[in-house]
């Protein structure tokens, strides 16, 4: 049913929680134009090895192409991955003990599909676990925001996908989907959940944040301003300080 | 709003712990002849202590969101920490992590994930011993606690209000400790007052408490003592609270009657939570 999106452009910007490295950074994002499957993951403050487990969510996610939206049969490989990397290494008794509850993220990912019969447009199908979002925009405005749709629904304890494969690390209740269509000329954005809050909130307050984005994105060098754009909206717009994670999908 | 400070390495907060290591701690609990109070008390505060280093384990070592003091108070009144930190005050998380006294090997029972139960084994690091020596001046080791935190927040100025932990049976020997308690919660960070919790521990089990906004379901006056010296728990760690599913009422307090305080640990916010049902 999918085929190759020829209007299909995207860009991907992120940076980390002022105060920690670069190298901190616990998000992870990843896209493939050609199967048209984009997702990005938050790892879990509070657990480790969390920046691995993340990346290997998104990879996975948009390796997945044909694998079932349901059973996410696709995670076997990726927590083993996890696993053959991290359960060799000789730690102190906390990170072992750490190591043991295994990691946790929050994914959020979505595929595109072309309309049949050479119709204008397509399908669009996304899966989220946690409070990463999708906005799907449409002439500039905001026509769809999943899974969450207000600024107050974010918590600290979102639902995530676990490392360990036990049966709590797939939350089954926690696995929600959507899908839609797309036309030419829509926006799809991804984001983790500080830009996400914002975003919200920001069109709670009829501040018209995609129009903010937008000139960001229009700008000669972006992914360079990426950072100080975020930075100048932690000060002044109480965007939360965490690690900033955002894909712009383009049809 | 009050107590919403970011806690991190650059703005940490404070953990002071308060450790009865009274005589009478050696007094064994009711229907457990073989353990002492004083095997409970330790048992608690190496508990907390685990729990926050592992907050803040990642993978690359221990971040310093937390710094901590353990103030033991019997025959003396000083730090109960021993081994690489004795007689240190103030200690980052991250070097308490790296020196327990000892790391033992215990195991316990888990779940199979096939009905059935097996033995896993794992490290329990300790930094405190079992003590009991002496009488109980409370009132002293939270003129020491004032001090100490007089030190921190005048470099932290801006933190998240530090959290001062007293674990004990009951009875102060050297006055009336609600007056120093209203002097320690009177110091303050730029986000709020010290919070003073505590942990009653008392010979009979029976009964637990957890975060009461009352006296009335507490039997002795020592325990209502305690819950009167207790700080209300500020909005954001009362919805965690509720979060984590404790049936708390309004105006709860930091205070536990023969329960540990290890939920406090969980409910403060440096990021994502990993659900505890999950852990």
């Amino acid at each position: 049913m999918s085929c190759k999106i020829p209007c299909l452009r995207w860009h991907s910007f992120h940076t980390h929680k002022r105060g920690n490295a670069p190298d901190e950074y616990e998000d992870a994002f990843a896209g493939d134009a050609n199967t048209a499957r984009f997702a990005v993951a938050d790892g879990a403050t509070e657990s480790s090895f969390v920046a691995a487990w993340a990346k290997l969510l998104v990879e996975g996610f948009v390796a997945a192409k044909g694998r079932s939206w349901r059973k996410l049969d696709w995670l076997g490989p990726s927590r083993q991955n996890w696993a053959d990397d991290i359960d060799p290494l000789p730690l102190p008794w906390y990170a072992e003990q750490k190591r043991e509850e295994g990691a946790y993220a929050t994914l959020l990912g979505v595929a595109f599909s072309c309309g049949r019969n050479g119709r204008l447009g397509g399908s669009w199908r996304a899966l989220a676990v946690g409070d990463s979002c999708l906005f799907r925009l449409r002439g500039g405005q905001l026509v769809k925001s999943f899974p969450l749709v207000r600024s107050s629904e974010f918590g600290n304890q979102p639902a995530l996908l676990g490392s360990r494969g036990r049966q709590v690390d797939t939350p089954t209740q926690g696995i929600q989907l959507a899908r839609g269509r797309w036309r030419p000329g829509d926006r799809f954005l991804l984001m983790t959940d500080a830009l996400a809050e914002w975003m919200l909130r920001r069109h709670e307050q009829e501040q018209r944040p995609a129009d903010d984005l937008a000139q960001l994105l229009v700008g000669s060098e972006p992914q360079d301003a990426f950072a100080a754009w975020v930075e100048e909206r932690r000060i002044g717009q109480g965007l939360r300080n965490d690690d900033v994670t955002l894909v712009v999908i383009d049809l | 709003m009050p107590y919403s400070a970011e806690i991190n390495r650059s703005n940490p907060t404070c953990f002071v712990f308060l450790v009865d290591q009274s005589h009478s701690m050696l007094k064994p609990f009711v229907g457990q002849p073989d353990k002492k109070k004083a095997e409970g008390v330790a048992d608690a505060i190496n508990r907390l202590l685990q729990n926050l280093i592992l907050k803040c384990a990642k993978s690359d070592g221990v971040r310093d969101y937390f710094y901590v003091s353990a103030i033991g108070y019997g025959g003396t009144v000083g730090s109960a920490l021993g081994g690489g930190l004795a007689g240190q005050t103030l200690v980052p998380i991250s070097a308490i992590a790296n020196n327990p006294l000892r790391v033992e090997q215990r195991t316990r029972k888990v779940d199979d994930g096939a009905g059935g139960i097996l033995e896993q084994k794992f490290k329990f690091p300790l930094w405190v011993e079992p003590k009991g020596t002496g009488k109980t001046p409370m009132c002293e080791a939270l003129r020491l606690a004032k001090q100490y935190l007089d030190v921190f927040l005048g470099r932290f100025t801006d933190c998240y209000p530090p959290l001062v932990i007293n674990i004990t049976d009951g009875m102060a020997t050297d006055g009336d400790p609600r007056t120093d308690a209203q002097e320690l919660q009177k110091l303050a960070s730029s986000d709020g007052n010290v919070l003073l919790f505590n942990a009653h521990i008392s010979a009979s089990q029976t009964l637990a408490v957890e975060y009461p906004s009352s006296e009335d379901p507490l039997p002795d006056n020592f325990a209502k003592l305690l819950f009167r010296m207790s700080s209300v728990l500020p909005p954001r760690l009362f919805e965690a609270a509720r979060a984590d599913k404790f049936p708390i009422q309004p105006e709860a307090r930091g205070f536990v009657f023969n329960a540990d305080l290890v939920s406090v640990v969980r409910f403060l916010d440096i990021g994502t939570r990993v659900a505890q049902s999950v852990r």
